[in-house]
């Protein structure tokens, strides 16, 4: 009976009202799919092809320019000084959440400390708080005279900074590396306690030094996470926009200090209404997490 | 048969009359009807919320039309208020009325998001009443699209106990820019303690120094952008005098984005080029950086012309606000007669009174509004020096090319009055195109 029962599942598996069936469960997913990510960047790709505006007669008459829009981007001081800022951004926010992550992982795993389940969840806060705040919880701490981040400065004999001007730049480094640096904990977390405790055993009866045993245990066997880490935290800073904007506003620094790539797309697209120009760094960015998607899909092996 | 046939047909007749009396006499219930009002959130927000305009209208269109009209509010924050219309505009956002400002009136109505108004201010006799300034400032192509709101000039503010220190004379006006320049570089010397002796200008409005030289940006007759004249190096020079000659405006002003307004406030900015509205916006009581002795500390005075030959001998930059009616508006009618209440004659005056702006019409100079001295002196010098910007496609790309040259070139890299006047020629004529530009000796 059972085999009967086995049997005739398996013809209508290989059927073809079968494969229909999976095919009319796989539409609702395919048509949200469709409608809300690949019509929108099919149209913004094409967009950036033309030399529409959002003001003046260019909003009705615009007409496809090929790649003048690229052209011009690559020609841009404004887009290649954005640039420079976007790489400094990410390359020191990926240092420092990286760092602050791995700091946090590895004292939540250990097995010295106490009151770790509390630190872990005081270590989430950051990155559980809406991003739109951050920079209020921070404006405080900026501020020249009386900001904390000052006044810890002069406690030390340390001149103070400007953190809310002169030091902008870094100030949103140091904001997105203080909300951002838990999604590396998270993932090195759960890495370092997939490790089996006994190699850490036997590397204690041979007498290695935390050290030796961080270098030759644990670096090795987190490699992988590692990486992935340092990617998708470079991949979440390079189209970072949010902390760029409440800082800047509608116009961008004379010398572009916050102008990171998204936000230079933002004020092109939204501020100088030129549409087509601002889809086009949108584009640059796209491709640029696209290849840097392909490098972690690489290595993650998949 | 026939009997009963004839008894049907009374019947039914009855039936047909009755109901059509019914349809016809009875009282029926007002038709209702929804139009969106946007606005700036925050002092623009409240105070149509609080000024009981809206209800006012409701009860007119109910009562003059018979219509239970709901105005649904949206809003977008002052800061880049504009720009979050415009992405509302392109998306095809239904907004029937919306606060505009009247430098976007070209770029709008060439896009298609403004009804053009023509017809109903034809029809509507207090439109006479509006200042012919003020409605220019609205009119593109001999067409209005717009009504306005209020007005405001751009002038100079000084804080008068900086100048008592620094041994200035108060009240003080300037007749030449090198008077300017001359009592920050005074106050420089005199009170260290200042960090801003001079804010040479207000960014919507860069241009000034173009008019104060006696030029213009834009030349009407032939639809031509300037963009080299003896007004234009004016403007760089003057501007190069402030942060390089004379060495009374610091870069980091312009390159770190200075709040200006919160410097004045606290005495650290003794000489500043800005607008009406700060008075009441932003010094007045209750306000973000109020100044509580404000009529003691604020001085105030019209912006010199350049002492050359056929330059005037003062002016101020006329700017204002406007309500439009979006094309795609589905009750244009209602939607102009909700303009006119929020422009009547004494909310205009409220609202002007309140934030410090000028009335666009003579019959709101009422109340508190016309006893404000600001106020009068502000309107005086809108009448007298007043110049306003030209409404035509390209103006606000020309000004923001202006802008930027004066903050990359000339502030940013240091270049000279000339240099930077080269510059400029060659970026508008590549962004706007040659045969839009054009070159007065």
């Amino acid at each position: 009976m059972t085999n009967v029962v086995i049997g005739s599942l398996g013809e209508w598996v290989r059927s073809n009202a079968f494969k229909l069936t999976l095919a009319l469960f796989m539409i609702p997913a395919l048509a949200v799919l469709v409608i809300f990510q690949l019509v929108p960047t099919v149209w913004t790709i094409w967009i950036s092809f033309t030399d529409m505006a959002l003001l003046g007669r260019k909003f009705h008459e615009y007409s496809f320019v090929g790649l003048k829009n690229y052209e011009k981007a690559f020609n841009d001081f404004g887009f290649w000084a954005s640039m420079r800022v976007t790489i400094y951004y990410c390359l020191a926010s990926l240092v420092l959440r990286f760092l602050l992550g791995l700091a946090a992982a590895l004292y939540i795993t250990s097995r010295k400390f106490k009151g770790k389940r509390i630190m872990a969840a005081i270590f989430l806060l950051p990155y559980i708080i809406p991003g739109a705040i951050h920079p209020y919880v921070w404006l405080s701490m900026l501020e020249t005279d009386y900001g904390t981040v000052n006044r810890v400065l002069r406690a030390l004999g340390l001149p103070p900074q400007s953190w809310m001007y002169e030091r902008l730049t870094e100030s949103i480094i140091a904001i997105n590396s203080w909300a951002g640096y838990a999604l590396a904990m998270l993932v090195l977390t759960s890495a370092l306690t997939s490790i089996p405790k006994e190699y850490y055993e036997v590397a204690d009866i041979y007498g290695a030094s935390r050290w030796f045993k961080f270098r030759k245990i644990t670096l090795p066997l987190i490699k992988y996470p590692l990486i992935l880490t340092l990617i998708l935290i470079f991949k979440e800073d390079i189209d970072d926009f949010t902390y760029a904007y409440m800082f800047t506003g509608e116009i961008p620094y004379p010398d572009y200090r916050t102008e990171l790539l998204a936000l230079y797309a933002y004020h092109k697209a939204f501020s100088d209404f030129e549409l087509g120009f601002g889809c086009a760094i949108g584009f640059i960015i796209a491709v640029i997490v696209f290849v840097i998607t392909l490098v972690q899909l690489k290595i993650g092996g998949v | 048969m026939r009997r009963t046939a004839i008894i049907i047909a009374v019947i039914i007749a009855a039936i047909v009359v009755v109901a059509a009396a019914y349809f016809l006499l009875a009282p029926r219930p007002p038709k209702k009807v929804t139009i969106t009002l946007h606005t700036k959130a925050g002092l623009w927000a409240d105070f149509i919320k609080n000024s009981g305009v809206i209800e006012r209208f409701k009860e007119r269109m109910l009562r003059e039309k018979g219509i239970e009209v709901e105005v649904k509010l949206l809003t977008a924050p002052h800061k880049g208020y504009h720009e979050k219309l415009i992405a509302a505009l392109a998306a095809g956002t239904v907004i029937d009325v919306m606060w505009v400002k009247p430098d976007m009136i070209p770029d709008m109505v060439e896009a298609g998001y403004l009804l053009d108004l023509t017809p109903y201010v034809e029809k509507w006799d207090e439109w006479d009443r509006f200042y012919d300034v003020n409605k220019a400032m609205v009119t593109y192509k001999g067409k209005v699209y717009a009504i306005p709101n209020d007005a405001a000039i751009v002038m100079i503010y000084y804080r008068k106990d900086v100048f008592k220190r620094a041994g200035l004379p108060v009240p003080w006006q300037p007749r030449t820019w090198e008077e300017v320049l001359e009592a920050a570089k005074t106050i420089k010397e005199k009170v260290p303690e200042v960090k801003v002796p001079l804010s040479p200008y207000y960014g919507g409005e860069i241009q000034i120094p173009v008019y104060a030289a006696g030029g213009t940006i834009y030349d009407p007759s032939d639809g031509k952008f300037i963009v080299k004249s003896k007004a234009l190096l004016f403007l760089f020079k003057m501007y190069y005098d402030a942060f390089y000659t004379y060495g009374v405006t610091p870069r980091e002003l312009i390159l770190e984005k200075w709040d200006t307004r919160k410097l004045f406030q606290e005495g650290k900015l003794a000489i500043m080029v800005d607008g009406t509205w700060c008075y009441t916006e932003k010094w007045g009581p209750g306000m973000a950086y109020e100044i509580p002795n404000r009529e003691e500390v604020v001085g105030y005075a019209y912006i010199p012309g350049s002492g050359e030959p056929g330059a005037p001998d003062y002016v101020v930059a006329i700017r204002d606000y406007s309500w439009g009616i979006g094309a795609n508006s589905k009750h244009p009618d209602l939607a102009f007669e909700l303009i006119k209440e929020l422009v009547s004659p004494d909310i205009m005056a409220d609202w002007c009174y309140k934030t410090s702006h000028l009335v666009a019409r003579d019959d709101a100079v009422r109340g508190d509004y016309a006893k404000d001295a600001f106020l009068r002196w502000n309107t005086e010098a809108m009448e007298k020096y007043g110049v306003a910007k030209p409404l035509a496609l390209g103006a606000r790309k020309y000004l923001s090319l202006l802008r930027q040259v004066v903050e990359k070139e000339l502030v940013g890299a240091g270049k000279s009055p000339e240099e930077c006047l080269e510059a400029f020629a060659s970026l508008v004529k590549s962004e706007l195109g040659a045969e839009l530009v054009k070159e007065k000796p």
